[in-house]
């Protein structure tokens, strides 16, 4: 189909953030949030926000519309692997990838699909992981209602893309994705990653910030104050002020896209 | 930083993509029609060019031959009469509607006479006309001319008579 619809989803284990673009045009038709049903004990962390998808594709979407999913980095595992010379081909990175991801969490990591993104030799590489399972479904549900699941990225490297830092400079650059109950952290240098961290904040982003922070650098040797830390926070319940100044870092606080839309379509629909 | 996504990049074409293949679609008929009429009009004017050197080769045979009967190398007529103007002439006249035939040349009396076949006697007549407006024609005139049947259609044949003037 030529003419699609675009649905962006903001997929977490609670709700899906979601805007419904037009073919063409860059105004959404439909921006809007949809609770997921409580979470089984059991069943996977992502059985229930996919359950929502296919409900967001049937009411809110005409037709067959092209669907771009950007997963909450609570489905997502991150690793930085450090480079090795005899590590050359794809097969290869795949297998370090796995080794690496088997390493921490297990033979769970077996059933999990993962992506590298292959440095030049001598630097760190980015490998990502997603259980295969919730890509199978995902990809299922798409078909089932003749859309085309064409984008389906971890949130903290789109909103580090989005974001397009410059990212050869030489103070460290910090970055990191809150969610209500979740902290995605990483620190880049000179066009590698240096450390990332993605953990669990039951006591709120704010709580959880400043420990991550020390913890990092303590285990990376990376330099103290005068960096600045670039912090998006995403589904409702991350909103909040952001403080001006953590461990050090001065905080810039830094759009989702979702979150602006968002407040744009609310403030006109109150006229 | 690579963008990580985890479903496997379908070919997209956009709108505009296809506007593009459209575009260029279009574009390449255009160009290759004109090619084709080009090409075309090439062919015609390779086929007339052709046409017209087979037209003259006999002429110049013919004329070579009439040479040889009517002065004998070494004689002082075939050495004074200007063969290359009075070809050239002949030449000049002739366009697409008339087609020489034959051509037996009096180098000693200075005049040649033409059998030829043209589209109708008024094609005859200008090409009589065009020779007697030559410098080097002192006159032109019709001899004799009939209707003539030919696979391509009636033809008009005809035999001038041209008396070139030797100043």
């Amino acid at each position: 189909m030529l003419w699609r619809d675009i649905l962006q989803v903001f997929m977490t284990p609670e709700r899906l953030d979601y805007r419904i673009m037009p073919p063409v045009g860059l105004s959404p038709r439909d921006v809007g949030s949809l609770a997921c049903a409580p979470l089984r004990p059991g069943t996977p962390l992502w059985q229930a926000s996919g359950a929502a998808l296919a409900e967001l594709i049937d009411r809110h979407c005409n037709a067959s519309p092209r669907v771009d999913v950007y997963l909450s980095d609570r489905f997502v595992r991150y690793r930085i692997l450090d480079w090795q010379p005899g590590i050359v081909t794809r097969a290869e990175w795949r297998a370090y990838a796995e080794h690496a991801f088997r390493e921490v969490h297990g033979e769970a990591a077996r059933s999990w699909q993962m992506l590298v993104d292959i440095m030049p030799p001598g630097r760190p590489s980015l490998a990502c992981a997603v259980e295969a399972d919730l890509i199978v479904a995902l990809k299922k549900i798409a078909e089932k209602r003749l859309a085309r699941l064409a984008e389906l990225r971890p949130n903290f490297v789109r909103l580090f893309n989005r974001h397009n830092f410059s990212s050869g400079r030489p103070a460290p650059l910090w970055f990191g994705v809150a969610e209500p109950g979740h902290v995605c952290l990483g620190v880049k240098r000179d066009k590698s990653w240096l450390a990332l961290r993605n953990e669990p904040a039951p006591d709120g982003w704010l709580a959880a910030l400043p420990g991550m922070i020390r913890r990092m650098r303590a285990s990376h040797d990376i330099p103290g104050a005068g960096e600045s830390l670039h912090l998006c926070l995403c589904g409702g319940g991350a909103s909040g002020s952001v403080p001006a100044e953590v461990e050090g870092l001065a905080v810039h606080a830094a759009e989702t896209g979702f979150q602006r839309r968002r407040m744009a379509a609310v403030a006109a629909s109150r006229g | 930083m690579d963008p990580m996504n985890f479903v496997a990049p379908a070919r997209r074409f956009s709108p505009v993509s296809w506007l593009l293949l459209a575009v260029g679609v279009a574009a390449g008929a255009i160009l290759a029609d004109r090619y084709l009429a080009a090409e075309e009009t090439r062919a015609g004017l390779a086929f007339e060019a052709e046409r017209l050197e087979r037209q003259l080769r006999p002429a110049a045979v013919a004329a070579g031959a009439a040479v040889q009967k009517s002065a004998p190398a070494g004689r002082p007529a075939q050495q004074t009469f200007p063969w290359d103007d009075v070809l050239r002439e002949i030449e000049l006249a002739t366009d697409r509607r008339v087609a020489l035939l034959a051509l037996d040349t009096e180098a000693a009396a200075g005049r040649t006479r033409l059998e030829a076949e043209a589209r109708s006697i008024e094609d005859a007549l200008d090409f009589a006309e065009r020779l007697r407006a030559s410098p080097l024609v002192d006159r032109s005139f019709l001899l004799a001319h009939e209707i003539r049947e030919s696979p391509a259609g009636p033809v008009t044949g005809f035999s001038l008579q041209v008396e070139w003037n030797p100043a």
